[in-house]
């Protein structure tokens, strides 16, 4: 069996013919489970999809990116948690400077495929706003923390210049996210027009509330801060490059401007849907079991801007119920006004400390839905001990439960003795990480204080009772106090408008992440913060108070444990001191964050922050 | 493709003529060479016809042939032996062939002698796999080849963690080596644990530029297995069979509750100070009274002010989970040829069980495979194998490994015997046992086929198709249990229970492998001297694979665990119930070898290869790689052919370079932007619409990672070669390396891989072997010894680093390097602690130790500021040499070496294998790296006594404390953290007894043999905090290390 020769050949060239013809085969191979980007961006519906991510980028409280609630909460502030909870050290990384950057890309890829979109523009027009709205959002949240920073408006790639480039000062990335702002709110429609599917995305009027804020910010930053943490921008710090100094009174004024634009339109409503109860069921309005009236959150339209959760849908995945950022302290206490619309220090409505109820009596119905009231009984959270609000009228609350325990403080732990209700459900139907209200990332509230803050930093301390009545006391009145009026403080040199202001914002918008800022910009957050947080009065007028002597019936302990406060207690108060001053005070320094080391390590060109 | 190429076989196979008359006798006896003995079952044919016969018992044969014919004599285990038929023949001594395999090295498409090998190649036989109770390829070979680095981090059957490292690193991420079975490359390494050890004839590692001619893959070295053909005329029969016992070995030295408390007790004053300085005692968790009768071994109730009783009792969670476990292993196995064919059939079976007492964990291996050739005619010959693979790998779905290390002080049971949960539902017991089963299949076909047609005289042409099926399944369902306090009231949250659970995930993954080949290969003697051999062929391959997987909860039944049995309620964790995938790659190559000797004295081989891949852009997908070697037998030459050279028989020299890929980090369609898709949740009635975001950040510019390999090898034999020896010394070089260059986050993602690297790894490896008799004793000794290490050379990129084991390349540096802190000595004083605050503490690492436990006090580390910037930070500016933690050494394990002993008189038989590394960095890592890293864990007793105390100032260890950023600050990532790991280790013990023949043959057994067999039977290490030395850097995973000890019995009929 000699094979030819001859054959060899034929043999040879089949094998290869046959391999090569296969090349695309085995060697042209596209995805078969994925949609490239080359076939994307082609229609409304995919830049739709496109700007709905935008919706999940925005810290909530369903962790984003390692992002955690707590931190956005008021924690180890003056008036929650205590303890020091400001900027301290240099951060070697940072996500909350990763993290925006990473959503601002997405913003700009949306806005670069939308040059190039064939179809027709005004289809695509909302979701570029939106994508605007986005990249003004994620560039606020960075300016906050840590100044001036890059501005990033365009696709970055790895030879992108602006990576190796300095920060932009914070007048300069003021001016870009207002501008933004003002594309946003030329593309974006009126919350009337946005179809009842689409409720949640944002609306001109949101866009403009926005702006307010920022401009708020910014220019009260200016005004009291100044140029102090810009650094000269050629060894720390991003420089005052772009610094208007009639930029304070532009803001301020715009700022007012806009808030009374967005308090005009009837979409947006204080929630006063349980009555005196309200703002309390406000932040934990979740399904129809989750408050007495049976609302669910079509019942809010305070709500102006969200981070939507549902719990069939889309959990908030935060253990917002048992655990939280912390307790309240001693001096938040005692902001609240009485229902006369003053506050303690100078009230006659006032009852003193001497009994663990007693400073709870006539006052600020708030104080209520923060901190739990002693010696009452209060719904706890889970089957066995939530709410069933058939049981009891749910505001005289009688005919409890008899497995429900009337609370009472416990000073044996180290804490100040006073419980955070704010954001903390009742309903029974809950466990832990399956709190689902929506979260606010803008609501009218906030824009009555916009109004009335803005107002009275352009009227140098004061303002107007008819501006007053326009914005801050439909916040008041929610809340049962007396309104504000000048007539009202006039008698109290204590008492200032701007100080009353300030004050109803720190309460209102407890916990919602602003207190650190609002000190910042207020310049005032060495003198706020600084000094040692308290807790319960133990001793008041000379005399031990009903709970430095009480006994839990239930647990037969002493509800104060002298040894759990080893700083002892503030002799000129009788308050508990929880904290020795701090070793390192704060200073303007630490208005900013530090910008993270590795970032630095990475481009030279970004000069840290001063004092770091 | 696959047509045409069957096609193509089947016309090989018919080209054959047929011509045949009535001829003259011709008779013969075939022997062996060798021996002599007749060799029964060899076929004799005519050449050129279809005539032919076999020889019978006695080796003769009788045929009618023309007296011009040429009769061709062959047997598979033999070289064919053509004689002119010419009436009575005689003996015909046909040369054995398997006497030479020992000396045929399997090197890539072909073999080649051991002389002329010119190769950084190591072969180890079948010996390395048998008689031991490890039904794991990879895990036998751990030691066994110098340069092969072998390491696991568990002894759990099934998930050992395997990683095999081919002299060093070859990138900054893990490259396997290319493995490669009877010519077929692996869907995945992992192949390797699933293959019956028992049916390999041959691992054959091809280190150096040798593995050029797998090119673009064989950057991380080849690794070729080759299975065991049919042999010898007479039908073999073998039965394997084994049992063993598997105990744990190494026991951290947990504390019992006593011992726990007590250290809690004296820590409890270690962190708060009043104002006035005096120590103030902290009891984070629980109360004095409890500590003290705890700390008295007292079990007892407590009843919290709650109202809750509580009870305390001494408890070894090891001894709750861990127990001694039976596994076995049976192998049959049949062999054997008779005239034109050859056959091997085998089947095994293993069950493997792992220490855990509470449910199975383990893993059940069902093998097959059938390896037949036939010569289909004197030039044709057919080869062909079949296997199939089960494994199926069954664990807990929960709890594994967990809670070991938690508090010893509660019991398992509560008073009622349900399981007791007290301690945030961690009972580990509970865990295991009810949580759920994960039960992975792994099942593999492979089919290959290969045929051999010599057309002219030292021209063969070879035509291959093989195919792998791949069938992965994995279904995981968890089940609902509860936790019961001491008095058996349920603890509130349910493990596991509805909405979404118990859950179950079935998943499912299949692959189909194709490869076709077609191959020359060219043999020539010229002039006698000049010996050449070439090879030209080209492989393509296509791979594709689909996945489904689907996810139901609230399963109905308990005991029927299916999709069906589960209805799945309308949650957010189940809106997308079901996913997909569906992927495939594809590579064409071409390849070339040649081979050249003169005189067998001096060697050359070129090697080439161009390959090219689906998984690049065009432009981007071809490369060429190619290899160069040679060799100088220098005993060849006459010059050293002198008396006083007699004791030196063998001495070549060997030089390589040579050039591959690799693309370990490349998925399939990385130079594509892809769109993921999501949710976002919106309307005044919500419900979640379509989100969508651009997967990341692409590049359509990288191509192959180019690993330049150099080598430079001596092999030697003296003294009648009973020591024979190998050095080698290599530089592997990786230019182009596809990394992910780290730029300032402001770029929005992660930048894509790039070509942007340069790393370089050198290393070297030795192996000595003597092989002697004493007397009636034969035994052998082999040694050997190898190390690598590998610095990353150019790292296009800006450089970040952190403190710690740090895995991002970093230029300069190896990969996985340690950069630590430099430590001082403790603080001797409160005063000196203060100082060093107020000196540090503003900013850095030490800012915020100024909490009420987070204070540092003496018997803390002093951190020295290396940089001397007036800050702790791991960093500094980010340029070389600023910063604090400095660059310590790297990671990896490094000089592991080999020692096998082998010993045989009369029917004894002894081998031992001892495998060990003779430096490793450990940087411990995880929640039991250091006594109450968090106060509510066990601690380990090895620091008992040694920690720092005022009376105790020079101990070993920083002084204890519940603080978890002071313990973060003493224990993590300082100089002396680093434990210098050595460690030997008996890994296989093997004491055999042959009976006799004349005994066993009576009974119709050609063998019996029995024997004992161990692994891991006993260490030597310098682990200082009792974990097992391979079990690498994590405190983690409580699972122990076992020991092996098995009984085997050998029948051979």
């Amino acid at each position: 069996m000699q094979l030819k020769k001859y054959s060899l050949l034929p043999a040879i060239i089949v094998v290869l013919a046959m391999i090569s013809s296969c090349k695309k085969t085995f060697l042209d191979l596209n995805p078969l489970d994925q949609v490239t980007e080359a076939a994307y961006f082609t229609s409304p519906d995919q830049f739709k999809a496109a700007s709905n991510d935008f919706y999940n980028k925005m810290v909530g409280f369903r962790p984003l990116n390692s992002s955690n609630i707590y931190d956005w909460e008021d924690k180890g502030s003056d008036i929650i948690g205590g303890g020091y909870g400001w900027p301290v050290t240099s951060n070697q990384t940072d996500i909350y400077w990763n993290n925006p950057y990473s959503y601002i890309r997405e913003n700009n890829v949306l806005l670069e495929k939308g040059k190039a979109y064939k179809g027709s523009y005004a289809d695509i027009r909302p979701y570029l706003a939106a994508a605007y709205f986005f990249r003004a959002w994620q560039h606020f949240f960075l300016l906050k923390r840590f100044g001036g920073v890059p501005i990033d408006t365009i696709v970055v790639d790895v030879n992108s210049p602006v990576l190796k480039g300095p920060r932009n000062s914070r007048y300069e990335v003021t001016k870009q996210i207002l501008q933004d702002l003002d594309s946003a709110i030329a593309g974006l429609p009126l919350e009337a027009s946005i179809a009842a599917a689409d409720k949640g995305h944002v609306s001109q009027q949101a866009a403009k509330a926005f702006k307010a804020r920022v401009e708020l910010y910014e220019g009260t930053y200016e005004k009291y801060v100044g140029k102090a943490t810009d650094g000269d921008g050629s060894a720390t710090g991003a420089g005052s490059a772009g610094y208007d100094p009639a930029g304070v009174t532009n803001y301020l004024t715009d700022a007012a401007s806009l808030a009374s634009q967005v308090m005009g339109y009837s979409d947006y409503q204080l929630f006063t849907g349980v009555d005196s109860l309200s703002n309390y069921y406000l932040f934990v309005l979740d399904d129809a079991l989750s408050n007495p009236k049976g609302l669910t959150k079509t019942a809010n339209k305070e709500f102006i801007l969200a981070s939507k959760y549902d719990y069939t849908l889309l959990q908030g995945n935060a253990n917002l119920t048992h655990t939280g950022a912390g307790g309240p302290t001693r001096k938040f206490a005692d902001m609240f006004d009485c229902t006369d619309g003053l506050p303690p220090s100078v009230s006659p409505l006032f009852q003193g400390y001497a009994h663990m109820e007693d400073e709870f009596q006539n006052r600020d119905w708030r104080m209520r839905f923060v901190v739990g009231t002693p010696n009452h009984k209060y719904w706890g959270f889970g089957t066995a001990y939530g709410s069933n609000y058939t049981l009891a009228n749910y505001e005289t609350l009688f005919n409890w439960p008899s497995n429900i325990n009337v609370a009472y403080p416990d000073l044996t732990l180290g804490g100040s003795g006073y419980g955070n209700r704010k954001f903390s459900s009742e309903a029974p139907n809950r466990a832990d990480y399956q709190e689902s209200y929506d979260y606010p990332q803008i609501r009218l509230a906030e824009v009555y204080l916009i109004y009335a803050e803005a107002k009275c930093e352009l009227g140098n301390g004061s303002i107007s009772d008819a501006d007053l009545n326009l914005s801050i006391n439909k916040v008041r009145a929610r809340a049962g106090v007396a309104p504000l009026t000048n007539a009202l403080i006039a008698p109290y040199p204590s008492l200032t408008m701007l100080g009353e202001i300030r004050r109803e914002r720190t309460i209102e918008l407890v916990n919602e992440g602003d207190r650190f800022y609002d000190l910042y910009r207020w310049g005032t957050a060495e003198a706020e913060l600084n000094p040692p947080a308290e807790g319960m009065h133990v001793v008041y007028n000379g005399q031990p108070t009903q709970i430095a002597t009480f006994t839990n019936p239930y647990t037969n302990k002493a509800a104060y444990n002298p040894a759990s406060y080893p700083f002892g207690v503030d002799a000129a108060t009788g308050a508990l001191l929880l904290f020795l001053p701090p070793k390192t005070p704060m200073t303007k320094k630490n208005y900013l964050t530090s910008i993270p080391q590795d970032q630095i390590n990475l481009n030279k060109s970004l000069l840290q922050n001063p004092g770091y | 493709m696959k047509k045409e190429v069957l096609l193509f076989i089947l016309l090989l196979t018919i080209i054959q003529g047929r011509i045949f008359a009535q001829n003259p006798l011709v008779t013969g006896k075939v022997v062996d060479s060798a021996t002599g003995a007749p060799v029964a079952g060899a076929s004799v044919t005519v050449a050129g016809s279809k005539k032919g016969t076999v020889t019978d018992n006695s080796g003769t044969f009788r045929l009618n042939a023309p007296s011009s014919a040429i009769l061709v004599i062959s047997d598979v285990r033999y070289a064919d032996m053509r004689v002119p038929a010419s009436g009575a023949l005689g003996h015909i001594q046909l040369r054995s062939l398997s006497k030479d395999m020992s000396d045929v090295i399997v090197v890539g498409y072909g073999t080649r002698k051991k002389e002329v090998l010119t190769g950084a190649i190591s072969q180890v036989g079948e010996e390395v796999f048998k008689d031991r109770p490890v039904p794991n390829v990879a895990l036998a070979l751990q030691g066994e080849v110098p340069g092969v680095l072998v390491t696991r981090t568990s002894t759990r059957p099934g998930n050992e963690g395997l990683s095999i490292v081919l002299r060093g690193a070859s990138s900054v991420v893990a490259v396997d080596p290319l493995i490669i079975i009877d010519g077929v490359p692996v869907i995945g390494t992992w192949e390797l644990s699933q293959i019956n050890p028992n049916d390999i004839q041959s691992v054959s590692v091809l280190k150096d530029a040798s593995a050029a001619i797998y090119g673009a893959r064989a950057q991380g070295g080849v690794i070729l297995v080759t299975t065991k053909r049919g042999r010898g005329n007479k039908m073999q029969v073998t039965l394997n069979t084994n049992a063993s016992l598997n105990t744990i070995g190494i026991k951290v030295p947990w504390a019992t509750m006593p011992q726990w408390a007590k250290l809690y007790l004296q820590t409890s004053f270690s962190d708060k100070k009043d104002a006035s300085g005096n120590p103030v005692q902290w009891l984070p968790q629980w109360t004095l009274d409890n500590l003290n009768k705890m700390a008295a071994d007292s079990s007892f109730d407590y009843t919290d002010p709650g109202g809750v009783v509580h009870h305390y009792a001494d408890n070894n969670w090891q001894n709750a989970l861990y127990g001694a476990a039976w596994s076995t292993q049976q192998n049959l196995s049949i062999r054997g040829s008779s005239g034109k064919s050859a056959y091997m059939l085998s089947l095994g079976y293993a069950n493997d069980k792992s220490l855990l007492k509470t449910a199975y964990d383990g893993e059940k291996k069902y093998t097959v495979r059938m390896n037949y050739d036939y010569n289909i005619s004197e030039k044709v010959r057919f080869e062909s194998g079949f296997s199939f693979d089960d494994r199926i790998d069954q664990s807990p779905r929960n709890g594994i490994g967990n809670g070991y290390f938690d508090a010893p002080i509660f019991p398992t049971y509560n008073k009622l015997g349900e399981f007791y949960d007290d301690y945030g539902y961690r009972n580990p017991v509970a865990f295991t046992q009810s949580g759920g089963t994960t039960r992975n299949s792994e099942s593999i076909v492979r089919l290959n086929s290969r045929l051999t047609a010599e057309i002219i005289d030292g021209l063969k042409l070879t035509g291959t198709a093989a195919l792998t099926k791949r069938d992965g399944w994995m279904t995981a369902y968890n089940q609902t249990f509860n936790f019961y306090n001491w008095l058996g009231t349920l603890v509130t949250s349910q493990q596991y229970g509805p909405p979404n659970n118990p859950s179950i995930t079935e998943t499912i993954g299949n692959t189909l492998y194709q490869v076709y080949g077609a191959q020359l290969d060219y043999n020539k003697t010229i002039a006698e001297d000049h010996h050449l051999s070439a090879m030209v062929g080209t492989t393509a391959e296509l791979s594709q694979t689909k996945t489904v997987s689907a996810t139901r909860s609230q399963l109905q039944f308990p005991g029927l665990y299916d999709l069906n049995t589960a209805i799945s309620p309308a949650t957010i964790s189940y809106t997308s119930e079901n996913s997909g995938g569906n992927s495939h790659w594809g590579f064409v190559s071409y390849l070339s070898r040649i081979d050249y000797d003169y005189k067998q004295k001096y060697l050359l081989t070129l090697l080439g290869r161009r390959d090219g891949t689906s998984k690049f852009d065009v432009g981007y997908k071809w490369a060429n790689f190619y290899g160069v070697m040679g060799g100088w037998r220098i005993t060849q030459e006459n010059f050293m052919k002198t008396e006083g050279l007699k004791w030196l028989n063998e001495l070549k020299v060997r030089a390589s370079y040579g050039e591959t890929g690799g693309q370990a980090n490349v998925g399939n369609y990385d130079y594509l932007s892809t769109i993921t898709f999501g949710t976002a949740l919106f309307g005044a009635t919500p419900a979640l619409q379509t989100s969508s975001y651009l997967s990341g950040i692409t590049t359509d510019q990288k191509t192959w990672e180019r690993m330049q390999n150099k080598n430079l090898g001596v092999d030697f034999g003296v003294l009648s070669n009973h020591l024979t020896g190998t050095v080698e010394v290599f530089e592997k070089r990786n230019v182009g390396m596809l990394i992910r260059l780290v730029y300032p986050s402001l770029l929005g993602g992660t930048a894509p891989l790039t070509n942007s690297g340069d790393m370089r790894t050198r290393g070297w490896e030795m192996q000595l072997n003597w092989k002697g008799t004493a007397g009636a004793v034969t035994y052998n000794v082999g040694f050997n010894l190898a190390n690598a290490k590998n610095i990353v050379t150019s790292y296009a990129g800006a450089n970040t680093w952190a403190a710690g084991k740090y895995t991002t390349p970093r230029e300069g540096y190896p990969l996985n390097s340690l950069y630590v802190y430099k430590t001082d000595g403790y603080f001797k004083t409160q005063a000196e602690a203060d100082a060093y605050f107020t000196k540090y503490g503003a900013s850095g690492n030490a800012a915020g130790y100024n909490g009420l436990t987070n204070t540092f006090h003496p018997g803390d580390l002093k951190v020295v500021d290396l940089d001397g910037d007036g800050k702790i930070t791991p960093t500094g500016t980010g340029v070389k040499g600023s910063g604090d933690a400095y660059f310590y050494g790297d990671a990896d394990p490094h000089y592991s070496f080999g020692l096998n002993l082998g010993a045989a008189y009369h029917g004894f038989d002894f081998s031992a294998f001892i495998q060990g590394v003779a430096q490793w960095n450990i940087l411990r890592t995880g929640n039991a790296r250091a006594p109450f890293f968090r106060n509510y864990l066990n601690v380990n007793t090895t620091y008992i006594g040694k920690t720092w105390t005022p009376d105790n100032p020079n101990a070993p260890y920083p002084r204890l404390s519940f603080d978890n950023n002071i313990n973060n600050w003493n224990w993590q990532y300082n100089d002396v953290n680093i434990q210098h790991l050595r460690y030997a280790r008996l890994k296989s013990l093997i004491l055999g007894y042959t009976l006799p023949g004349t005994l066993t043959r009576k009974a119709t057994f050609d063998r019996v043999r029995v024997y004992f067999s161990g692994n891991d039977l006993f260490e030597i290490t310098s682990v200082r905090d009792g974990f097992d030395p391979e079990r690498g850097e994590s405190s983690d995973n409580s699972y122990p290390f076992f020991r092996t000890w098995a009984f085997g019995l050998d029948l051979g009929f």
